[in-house]
């Protein structure tokens, strides 16, 4: 596969040589020069819907380059190389131009054609993996076992990412713009703003990080929480919080190490979601 | 001795202008009786009408906390181990 999208993005213009990017479960993604080649996951669908509308809105999502083909029975995306942010310095991140560009994604009318968000699916798909049988990982389960379900409640419908964080943003051409359109859809807002609220309560995320977010989203016309945010938060931050930790636990053990300070400390959270709701 | 209604903190009294006002020591919540929140714009309003106007309380806008969240000390040090958990999914 990585030789086929290789192929794909250089046909495309992409020229140098091939970089594979991510690799994870069935996802693939290889660069090549300025050029992105990306296989979806088996499970994605309605791509071409999803693509279509990052196409039409070039001021919040990266451009993909043409429409998603299939290759090989995989549904291949090709978009153009954007700089990531600087994985050493998660405080100096665009943490203001995240919450500018959801707020503005969220503003936007609802259009026909998109399917519901992936954001709760995907907490359930991640949580249904076999974790190794680890004190955090009992943990970790322990604290899914008392969220209550995370379903799409009905109502607070708007166009949301599905999958916001860090690696979601890229600069191209000097302005940063969201990618991965695989869970985009309708659903409630409060899942993109989820996973830094997660991290921030659960001691991770420094709460000037979490403020910067938050007011910048807020004053650039985000959906309004009201005057405690968490009343509709909590419950997807938890969700996030659970996923998070759980992605922890497993790579920890596929790179055959123990849990680092941050790890830890969300492993601690997930004991206090369960205590909190078990008493 | 009152408790939080959202992370069960202890509640501390202190007087502000005349006013009561209980404050969480853990998540810094505040906490208004019937007609204090009243009380207190009245005397922000005056106070923005009198010339010159004293120093404005300092009010700092912490960033609440659910009941779950972490009370202490955040990590002091944000540097590549952060990386996963911000940056993929």
């Amino acid at each position: 596969m990585i030789e086929e999208l290789a192929a794909l993005a250089g046909g495309s213009g992409g020229a140098g040589t091939a970089i594979v990017l991510y690799q994870r479960h069935d996802v693939l993604v290889v660069r090549v020069g300025a050029v992105v080649a990306k296989a979806h996951g088996v499970g994605s669908t309605l791509l071409a819907e999803r693509a279509s509308f990052a196409a039409a809105h070039p001021e919040l999502f990266l451009a993909p380059l043409g429409v998603p083909r299939d290759v090989s029975g995989r549904t291949v995306s090709l978009w153009p190389a954007g700089e990531p942010v600087d994985p050493s310095d998660p405080v100096g991140a665009p943490w203001e131009e995240a919450g500018r560009i959801l707020a503005a994604l969220h503003a936007l009318p609802v259009p026909s054609g998109l399917p519901v968000q992936g954001a709760p699916l995907r907490v359930r798909e991640i949580l249904s993996r076999p974790l190794p049988d680890t004190p955090a990982a009992r943990s970790v389960l322990r604290a899914y076992a008392t969220l209550p379900e995370v379903l799409e409640p009905a109502g607070h419908r708007c166009v949301v990412h599905g999958d916001f964080h860090l690696g979601q943003l890229v600069r191209h051409r000097g302005r940063w713009l969201l990618i991965d359109v695989d869970d985009l859809g309708l659903g409630d807002p409060v899942w993109d703003l989820a996973r830094p609220a997660g991290l921030f309560a659960a001691g991770v995320l420094p709460p000037d990080v979490w403020r910067r977010f938050l007011s910048s989203y807020l004053t650039h016309g985000g959906v309004d929480l009201g005057a405690d945010p968490w009343t509709r938060l909590d419950i997807p931050a938890q969700a996030l919080a659970i996923q998070t930790a759980a992605r922890c636990v497993s790579k920890a053990v596929d790179e055959g190490r123990t849990l680092n300070e941050y790890e830890t400390t969300l492993i601690d959270a997930c004991d206090r979601i369960s205590s909190s709701r078990t008493g | 001795m009152l408790q939080c209604p959202k992370c069960r903190g202890t509640m501390r009294t202190f007087d502000r202008n005349g006013v009561h006002i209980e404050q969480c020591e853990m998540c810094r919540g505040i906490f208004l009786d019937y007609g204090e929140l009243e009380t207190l714009a009245r005397i922000e309003s005056q106070w923005r009408q009198a010339p010159p106007p004293p120093a404005a309380p300092q009010v700092v806008v912490q960033p609440v906390q659910p009941g779950w969240g972490h009370h202490g000390h955040h990590r002091r040090h944000h540097g590549p181990s952060l990386f996963g958990m911000l940056f993929s999914t």
